[in-house]
């Protein structure tokens, strides 16, 4: 479980202090996913960081399974919008990376990344560098290396958003598919209230800067098949989009 | 296949230059400028007995020099692109003394290291290091903040920072460097190899030269620019096999 309690982050700007964000309290059950959904700018980045361990200076709490973050000891699995692969390391060489940085390879580690990124559909690409995937193969890609990190939180950071409609819509019902065998407890950051919908069980939404929690919403499309053809779907998102169109817009 | 078309360019290069030479020792017909082919085949009957021991000499001060000056600059250069505040202390003393023409301190040098190899080796290095410091701290300030991000939230050390990303991210920047500071140091190794030696393919020319030997003079020049050539291609290579991505 994780749980964030009265967080705020300011940065230090010239002079002054810009706050990022403000007195958040969320908090992810295990297996969850947490659908975040903000403007742009609001600082669903900035918490992706705190809660990855990249920003360490910050006032609140924020605990993986009761403990303060330790990047070290906690499996942190960090997916964002520019992939985050390594362009000198072919796609196994990047879907290990996490492990490798934690501990030496087993065998049986290398039977489970063979078999996540088989899972995900990259196993005839596991030779390729980067360069030579497209968007979707090389987000899969960082999907397959924070899946065999067996993390205990999965930050996904506007992780869809570079690519195009179809593969975009392919990548969320994959995505969906996957948390749901491997039940990873995830933190899902979007723009967009329609993905949020699509794939959150919660849905979080933010305020424009500095970032607050405007509301929490009990997703109850949560699980439906063929969800784009339900008008549960639909009518959720425009209620949403209803309630936070002022709120964003100026 | 990208190795054959690369000596093929070779190959036409230099036949376009000997063309042009042997152009200009036909029209001007005078002993400084001789035929071509009258240093060819000089330098094929001279090479073993005569020449070879100055190449080695000036392979290994360059080797040495160019090894020197990478075991100071590379770390140098990482410490300074990655940790900002360093590179804020060491900048203005790298760029104090970075157009200083360090050949001036030679003589100093000398005297310091004496007049054998050290000397030489030493006074490549001071030159080349600080190339090799510039590109590198500029590589390293290069990378993207967010290459860090994976290794940093998956509380990954220093030591693998520095393995994983930092490495190689500049390596492409460290050949890059030492393809220009090879250029460098070939010149300043003809330089410092007009005095106190009597070894080195510097040493060998400028003697030619004193003996009115054309055919050698101009048979070490040509072997200092294939020692040129062989030196680029091996750097071409390595990044060949360690730049593939």
């Amino acid at each position: 479980m994780v749980k964030v309690e009265g967080l705020t982050v300011r940065y230090r700007i010239n002079e002054g202090y810009f706050t990022a964000l403000k007195n958040i309290n969320l908090n992810v059950d295990d297996g969850d996913i947490l659908a975040l959904v903000g403007p742009s700018g609001c600082g669903k980045s900035t918490l992706l960081h705190v809660l990855s361990g990249i920003i360490n200076t910050y006032e609140g709490k924020v605990t993986i399974n009761g403990e303060g973050i330790n990047t070290k000891k906690h499996r942190i699995g960090l997916v964002s919008q520019d992939y985050g692969l390594l362009p000198w390391k072919n796609v196994y060489e990047n879907a290990v990376l996490g492990l490798k940085v934690k501990s030496r390879l087993t065998s049986d580690d290398r039977d489970y990344a063979l078999f996540i990124l088989d899972r995900l559909g990259l196993k005839e690409f596991i030779r390729r560098y980067p360069e030579k995937l497209s968007g979707g193969q090389r987000q899969r890609v960082a999907i397959a290396r924070a899946l065999i990190l067996k993390p205990d939180i999965l930050l996904m950071d506007e992780p869809f958003s570079a690519l195009d409609e179809i593969t975009r819509e392919e990548m969320q019902e994959l995505f969906i598919e996957i948390q749901k065998e491997y039940k990873v407890s995830t933190i899902f950051v979007t723009h967009s209230i329609e993905e949020a919908v699509y794939i959150g069980k919660k849905i979080t939404i933010m305020s424009k800067s500095p970032g607050t929690i405007k509301q929490i919403i009990h997703n109850e499309t949560y699980g439906l098949k063929d969800k784009r053809l339900c008008r549960e779907f639909y009518d959720l998102t425009i209620k949403i989009r209803k309630d936070i169109k002022e709120e964003w817009s100026t | 296949m990208k190795f054959d078309r690369k000596a093929f360019e070779y190959f036409y290069a230099l036949f376009i230059i000997f063309l042009l030479w042997y152009m200009i020792s036909q029209i001007v017909n005078i002993n400084l400028i001789p035929s071509p082919i009258l240093v060819l085949e000089n330098l094929s009957k001279t090479f073993k007995s005569k020449i070879m021991i100055h190449v080695e000499y000036s392979l290994f001060r360059i080797l040495m020099g160019i090894l020197l000056s990478l075991i100071i600059g590379v770390p140098t250069g990482i410490v300074m692109g990655y940790f900002s505040r360093i590179d804020k202390l060491l900048s203005p003393i790298v760029y104090l003394i970075y157009p200083i023409p360090k050949i001036a301190f030679l003589p100093i040098v000398m005297l310091l290291f004496g007049l054998g190899e050290m000397s030489k080796i030493f006074t490549i290095a001071i030159i080349v290091v600080f190339q090799v410091i510039v590109s590198l701290r500029d590589a390293v300030k290069g990378i993207p903040e967010s290459m860090y991000y994976s290794i940093y939230s998956l509380g990954g050390s220093w030591f693998q920072l520095l393995r994983e990303v930092i490495i190689p991210a500049s390596l492409i920047n460290i050949l890059t460097s030492i393809r220009v500071a090879l250029g460098t140091a070939i010149s300043v190794l003809f330089f410092t190899e007009t005095f106190g030696t009597e070894y080195g393919i510097g040493y060998f020319i400028m003697d030619s030269w004193m003996r009115v030997n054309y055919l050698d003079m101009y048979s070490g020049i040509i072997v200092l620019s294939l020692m040129g050539i062989v030196l680029f291609s091996i750097i071409d290579f390595l990044e060949f096999i360690f730049c593939r991505w």
